[in-house]
């Protein structure tokens, strides 16, 4: 009974979601998180009549739906890539090389298990694959973030709220496949009740901080800039080495 | 038991990082008089305030020492050390406040170039840490073993200050764009913030 209610409360809550993407038209704003969002709702309802009507069937339906909500949990950090860092062009080249390059780490993974596993089990299989791509989707995200806190890039509401969610629901994922994996009985099974709640957490970050629309913070463009990038890089080293030298001699043996 | 630690430090680092990209303070509008000014002023303080060789001369000077120790009782000779002591460390902790601006600054114009070098910025993120860290090594040196207990300071700052002066000026013309230079040039002598 509180499965279905938990059910119900999570499908009710991306409902909410993607309604106030339509009446603040936000939807247009951040189309690959809305259209992510989506493909959750669509997923769930599925599942929920799958499950309804076919209980039998729900375990196969439930793999096959989640691989396809891992993949396109790559339109988030699309989104956030595309929202944090489109107004700083240098920042962004090195951002999308960043998630091209987890794009094909992913592809070659499951590439590789495709012509590896032979038992093909939807649970075991499905989970182990589930947590190698949520660690690859960890690691981009977190490159991203390095360069979000290492250019002090100004982040709108929206955005945080979108980062917060999915990066948590990520991390919070990551942890608990792993449980499920190698950890003691006992912490299994008190993680594979916490796990029903961990989409929640995104689910309720998204609500309070997706309510209305905030647009992103205005920069300045790349135009008023001077120096070009390799006279900039320069003139700061020549600077940094007469600092370094004006540190006492000691400290540099 | 280790694949469980991996992925269980992957989740928290993961947790970290959000926190620290969502608390960070951001960095102020690029391309503005307001960035320049700041660049202009860490890199005035560095080179008028905080790094002229007399300056620093001063205060690592032995001589100031060796008369206190000769001439004044023990409880002067106690308060002298602490007093500058406690100098050093404010020189210090503003040389490193400074340097930070200064990397501030940079990594706040960086971002849009569109041919940035990744090895490039690589290289500049860690000298700028490796300089702060200097910073922090130099006041652990000073808060634990005083402020004669770092010697060849005086004269490396010394030999150094002008170098960084001439630095410094090629840079202000360097960085300020034509169309601001006449607005950065006012406001900093009039000191009205633009």
């Amino acid at each position: 009974m509180l499965s279905l209610v938990l059910w119900w409360a999570g499908i009710s809550l991306e409902a909410v979601i993607l309604l106030r993407s339509l009446i603040c038209r936000s939807f247009a704003k951040y189309p690959y998180f809305y259209t992510y969002m989506t493909c959750i709702l669509m997923v769930d309802l599925t599942r929920y009549f799958v499950y309804s009507h076919n209980p039998p069937a729900f375990r196969d339906w439930y793999w096959s739906t989640e691989f396809v909500s891992v993949s396109i949990g790559y339109g988030v950090i699309l989104e956030i890539l595309r929202q944090a860092l489109a107004r700083y062009q240098g920042a962004a080249r090195f951002g999308s090389r960043i998630v091209w390059a987890s794009f094909f780490v992913v592809l070659a993974y499951i590439a590789y298990k495709f012509a590896t596993v032979t038992n093909w089990s939807a649970a075991a299989t499905g989970a182990e694959l589930e947590r190698d791509l949520r660690t690859v989707q960890a690691f981009a995200l977190a490159a991203i973030l390095v360069l979000i806190s290492h250019y002090r890039i100004e982040l709108g509401r929206n955005l945080k709220g979108i980062i917060v969610g999915y990066g948590a629901f990520i991390a919070l994922n990551v942890i608990d496949f792993a449980v499920q994996a190698y950890a003691d009985p006992p912490v299994r099974v008190v993680s594979r009740h916490l796990q029903t709640y961990f989409f929640f957490v995104p689910l309720i970050v998204w609500t309070a901080t997706l309510w209305s629309y905030h647009p992103a913070p205005t920069a300045a463009p790349a135009g008023e800039l001077g120096p070009d990038s390799e006279s900039f890089s320069r003139w700061t080293k020549g600077m940094l080495r007469a600092l370094r030298d004006s540190i006492p001699g000691k400290l540099k043996e | 038991m280790t694949p469980l630690i991996i992925y269980c430090a992957i989740g928290v680092g993961l947790l970290v990082l959000l926190l620290l990209a969502v608390r960070r303070r951001p960095s102020p509008a690029e391309g503005s008089a307001e960035a320049l000014l700041g660049a202009r002023h860490a890199l005035r303080t560095l080179q008028l305030s905080l790094l002229p060789p007399e300056l620093v001369d001063r205060f690592f000077a032995r001589d100031d020492l060796e008369y206190v120790f000769a001439a004044a009782p023990k409880e002067i000779q106690q308060l002298f050390l602490e007093e500058r002591k406690r100098i050093v460390l404010a020189w210090v902790s503003q040389v490193r406040q400074q340097i930070v601006s200064l990397q501030d600054f940079h990594f706040g114009h960086s971002r849009h170039f569109v041919q940035l070098s990744l090895s490039s910025e690589i290289v500049l993120a860690w000298e700028f840490a490796a300089l702060r860290m200097a910073c922090r090594a130099f006041y652990l040196l000073v808060y634990l073993r005083g402020p004669y207990g770092a010697p060849q300071i005086a004269g490396k700052m010394a030999a150094t200050a002008a170098r960084l002066c001439a630095i410094s000026e090629k840079s202000l013309a360097f960085l300020t764009p034509a169309e601001s230079r006449a607005i950065v040039d006012d406001s900093a002598h009039g000191s009205a913030p633009v």
